[in-house]
């Protein structure tokens, strides 16, 4: 391994197995950061993580404070609407679906609950990060968040009109 | 049966300090002096001498004589004054250490009243700054007026030996100083007074900030604090300016009238020996002894100001804490009680500005009874059960504990059978042992001779009461998060590998699935490529690339194995792919997290790639740079760059030849990874699972230490953990521990005692529910029977399983009774419960 060139060359044929880049084409399969021009979203990318959780875990729980925006990359993901003395199943997510995403702009309380149905992985952001990312790339970033605020106001609407399904979980 | 009031430290005079145990040291200093005083005056004769017989005459061999015994007098006279300089120094910092520990020891034991009044600052500069001239001052009180009053009386008597007439002459100023300057030291103590209360000000103005930062912060009230500080730091600034003014005058008035008598020596002494009736040698004498008259008067001008700025801090710091403690210390002329714990209060009112804070509070209750208080917040709970405590005095009414009433009951008593949790305890800085040992070492430094009331509990005794408590699990995480010596404590470390391998057999796949084990023969995702090379690290556990670095056989063995070029290019291609990504937001170090360059670092290396194309042209230095670059990098934490699994194979095979080489060229400098070895770089965590945790599962750290927790459990090798655990140092005030693991730490602390009757206020607030029912149950259980128990209590269905609930409301009690006699009363108890 001892040529410049050689290992040069085989460097840059990994780099499509990269985790960095893998994340950026999941993050372009996502209505929400697809508006993003691709040297930028390759800084997003790099501010991402990816998590795994078993099934049957909550990634977060109605109420509780978790400052984290998710794509779902493998795995199915239920979200959940929390009643005195009932639980509703609001939706079954797919794979690149990007939920939980209200709290990368402001600190709030959940409104639903997300568990893991399957054993899942996903693609993480904190709050922290996105601001970074905000505060570095307003232009970009506005676009963003307009996408995220309408993907946030459908999803509303639909939540609303939705037929809720009566559900337990053990 | 009140014992005789103790003399009170603060009521001492300041003089009364100088005998006290120095008696004959005082003595000999007093006999240095007055050798001294002779041999500061041989030398004057020895001066006349010289001018009128050796040199008047001509004579050589009185002029060698007188001279040698001139220099013998003075080189004795310096030795003795440095033995009496060190002499006085001594008794004057001993003295200062009396004072300051007789003073502690009254302080710490004034009422809880008056440290609300106090702030901390006012304690500290009171025992340390304002004491220490009142020490300089003491150590010489006697000897410097001894010494120099006697230099100034037997100068003058020689002066008066040489020439009745000028001596009068030349004395005749002193009177005059003596009125003046007492004058304008009165003025300057006044002003010493007002700057004492004012630094005070100032420093609890500080104390108060600084402890009170985050709300400065939160209001960003910068400009109003400085505002209050310089308004009396100027008041302070003004006062000094005014002190050292003064100081000033005293020191010209003291000068000018000093060097008035030379002035009237030349005019009469100069007219007397024109007219011949004086000689020269006695007007040189005569001048010189002037000349040392100034020593001693200065002196004693200086010993009066020093007596007088100690007398007035003495005076004040004295008169601060002049109060009397309101409990006894300890019993004389018996053993302290040991009480049952029987309890009656009777009519008990306490007071606070003259509103009941307690009002007639009436209570019976035998030995081992379990009592809960509730009640409303400000209805005297935990007043009631601070006097109890001793903490507070009560104005009225009795309290009697085995018939004993608990005014007359003394310190020492109290703290032998009664063990108080407070709401908000206090935690010291030091170990978590340590603090959980206060209240019995407190005990055992009470009764030192008496080894048999109290002894320190075993390491058994401590564990058990721990895991009753519920604080186990946090001691042995505390315990997981520590480094080891596996030298020092080969012991433990051997228990280490002995988890280290039930942990391999652990049979939950899902905690197998959080961990990447250190293994041989595969490549280490969540390890820099320097472990995975050398699998293993340098002894002192410094980066390893850095300390390969500075080996210069290195590169070759680098380049021997083929990876000295392979390492340069990652090194550039991670500078390459880092500028590429983060160009534009370069000096923000916040996006740096995922790739193995800081921020300050990527400019430097990115011009050296732009500059030098190709590798032979790069300096050693250089080449180092990169390869450092590419041994820090981590797949796992660097997803910036992805190594080709050929690479990857080919460390792995490295790693034989690469740890040959080391042990054969730096033998000892590296520890290489090993199952039956202790690898001390790491956590006691990382060495039970010899591996890392992966970072792609949140909280899989927080799983994997339950697990571990489990299992020591289950082969019972918890105690060595919590031992080490128990080491943990808290920091200042506990600050490393949660509200929940400072009130467990307090709870285990008192229980650690054994008292016969326990008190706790809210001691369990900031629990968990789990913990919480841990608690209560060991007190339900465990002390039924032995320990009588008040216990204010905060969630009220913890009450059921006390004997009796006693309901307070506005400082009375309301109702008593079971749990089920309250609930169907329908009354206070049945609103409060149903928080109606």
């Amino acid at each position: 391994m001892n040529s410049t060139t050689e290992f040069e060359k085989l460097l840059k044929a990994s780099k499509s197995s990269c985790e960095l880049d893998q994340n950026v084409a999941i993050l372009r399969k996502t209505d929400a950061f697809s508006v993003v021009p691709i040297d930028k979203l390759k800084i997003l990318a790099s501010l991402s993580t990816r998590k795994k959780y078993f099934r049957n875990t909550f990634l977060f729980r109605q109420h509780e404070r978790d400052p984290y925006g998710y794509i779902l990359i493998e795995g199915t993901i239920h979200l959940y609407r929390h009643y005195e003395d009932k639980s509703y199943i609001l939706q079954e997510l797919k794979p690149y679906d990007f939920f939980g995403g209200l709290a990368l702009i402001a600190d709030i309380k959940r409104l639903f609950s997300a568990r893991t149905v399957t054993d899942v992985t996903c693609l993480v952001i904190d709050r922290e990060s996105f601001s970074k990312f905000i505060v570095n790339f307003p232009q970009v970033a506005i676009r963003v968040v307009e996408t995220m605020v309408k993907r946030i106001v459908t999803m509303q609407e639909k939540l609303l009109q939705m037929q809720v399904v009566e559900c337990r979980y053990e | 049966m009140k014992e005789k009031r103790i003399h009170l430290v603060t009521k001492q005079p300041m003089f009364s300090w100088i005998m006290k145990g120095h008696l004959g040291l005082q003595i000999l200093l007093a006999c240095l002096i007055i050798a001294t005083i002779f041999f500061r005056v041989f030398p004057l004769e020895m001066q006349k001498r010289i001018v009128n017989f050796a040199i008047g005459m001509k004579s050589l061999h009185r002029l060698f004589l007188y001279s040698g015994l001139y220099f013998l007098a003075v080189l004795l006279a310096g030795i003795l004054k440095l033995i009496i300089n060190i002499i006085q120094n001594y008794i004057g910092q001993k003295i200062l250490y009396q004072i300051r520990t007789a003073l502690y020891d009254h302080i710490i034991q004034l009422p809880l009243n008056f440290f609300r009044k106090t702030p901390p600052g006012m304690v500290i500069s009171s025992l340390t700054s304002e004491l220490t001239v009142v020490g300089e001052f003491l150590g010489a009180a006697i000897s410097t007026p001894l010494v120099n009053i006697l230099t100034l009386l037997t100068f003058a008597a020689y002066m008066v030996y040489l020439n009745p007439l000028l001596a009068l002459a030349s004395f005749s100023i002193y009177p005059i100083e003596i009125i003046i300057i007492p004058l304008l030291q009165k003025k300057y103590n006044k002003l010493n007074k007002v700057r004492i209360d004012v630094t005070r000000t100032l420093s609890n103005l500080i104390g108060e900030v600084v402890s009170g930062i985050h709300e400065v912060h939160g209001n960003a009230s910068y400009k109003l604090e400085t505002n209050r500080f310089n308004g009396i730091a100027r008041n302070l600034f003004k006062i000094r300016h005014k002190m050292n003014t003064t100081k000033y005058f005293i020191k010209f008035t003291n000068n000018f009238f000093q060097n008035m008598g030379p002035f009237t020596l030349f005019i009469l002494g100069g007219y007397l020996s024109i007219k011949g009736r004086l000689d020269l040698g006695a007007l040189v004498a005569f001048l010189s002894a002037y000349e040392k008259l100034y020593d001693p008067w200065k002196e004693l001008m200086e010993y009066y100001q020093m007596y007088q700025e100690a007398s007035v801090r003495y005076k004040r710091v004295m008169q601060y804490f002049d109060y009397r403690p309101t409990f006894i210390k300890e019993p004389k002329d018996r053993k302290p009680y040991i009480l049952t714990g029987n309890m009656e209060l009777d009519s008990v009112s306490f007071m606070v500005d003259g509103h009941p804070i307690l009002d007639q509070v009436s209570l019976k209750t035998p030995a081992n009874n379990q009592i809960a208080i509730v009640g409303y917040s400000g209805s005297g709970k935990s007043t009631l059960i601070m006097i109890l405590a001793q903490m507070y005095d009560y104005h009225s009414g009795h309290v009697k504990i085995d018939n004993f009433e608990l005014k007359d009951l003394t310190k020492t008593d109290i703290a032998l059978n009664i063990g108080y949790v407070a709401q908000f305890p206090f935690i010291f800085d030091g170990t978590i042992k340590n603090n959980l040992l206060y209240a019995c070492r407190a005990l055992k430094n009470n009764f030192a001779e008496d080894s048999e009331v109290i002894s320190e509990p075993s390491d058994e005794e401590i564990i058990n009461i721990i895991e009753e408590i519920g604080l186990d699990r946090d001691i042995i995480t505390f315990g997981l998060n520590s480094f080891l010596d596996p030298e020092k404590e080969s012991d433990l470390a051997q228990k280490i590998l002995e988890i280290r391998r039930y942990f391999r057999d652990i049979p939950d796949l899902k905690i197998k699935q959080l961990v990447e084990y250190f293994s041989e023969d595969q490549y280490l995702e969540h390890c820099s490529l320097a472990t995975n090379l050398i699998f293993g690290f340098h002894k002192s556990g410094e980066n390893s690339g850095n300390v390969l670095s500075r080996f210069p056989e290195m590169l070759d063995a680098l380049h021997n194995l083929g990876l000295e070029t392979p390492l340069i290019v990652l090194g550039r291609h991670i500078v390459s792919e880092t500028f590429e990504l983060l160009k534009d937001v370069k000096d923000d170090e916040f996006f740096f997290r995922t790739t193995p360059i800081t921020s300050e670092e990527i400019d430097k290396y990115h011009k050296i790639i732009q500059r030098i194309e190709n590798l032979d042209d790069l300096k050693i230095e250089q080449k180092w740079e990169f390869i450092k670059i590419a041994l820090r990098y981590t797949p796992k934490i660097h997803p910036i760059v992805n190594l080709p699994t050929q690479f990857k194979q080919y460390i792995i095979r490295c790693r034989k030849p690469m740890r040959k080489f080391l042990e054969k060229n730096y033998p000892g400098e590296f520890l290489f990874i090993d199952f039956d070895k202790y690898l001390p770089v790491y956590t006691i965590f990382r060495n039970i699972i010899f591996g890392t945790v992966k970072t792609e599962h949140p909280r899989a750290e927080e799983m994997v230490k339950e697990a571990i927790t489990q299992l020591v459990k289950e082969h019972k090798t918890e105690g060595s953990l919590i031992l080490k655990g128990l080491e943990f140092n808290v920091g200042s005030k506990g600050d490393r521990l949660s509200g929940g693991q400072k009130q467990k730490l307090a709870i285990a602390r008192i229980l650690l005692k054994k008292p016969r009757i326990l008190i706790m206020d809210e001691a369990t607030a900031s629990l968990d529910n789990m913990s919480q029912q841990k608690v209560q149950k060991f007190i339900a259980e465990k002390l039924r029977g032995s320990t009588t128990v008040l216990s204010v209590v905060h969630r009220l269905e913890m009450v059921k399983d006390y004997d009796q609930i006693i309901v307070m409301k506005a400082g009375r009690i309301v109702e008593q009774g079971t749990f089920n006699e309250l609930i169907e009363k329908k009354g206070a108890f049945y609103e409060l419960y149903h928080g109606i």
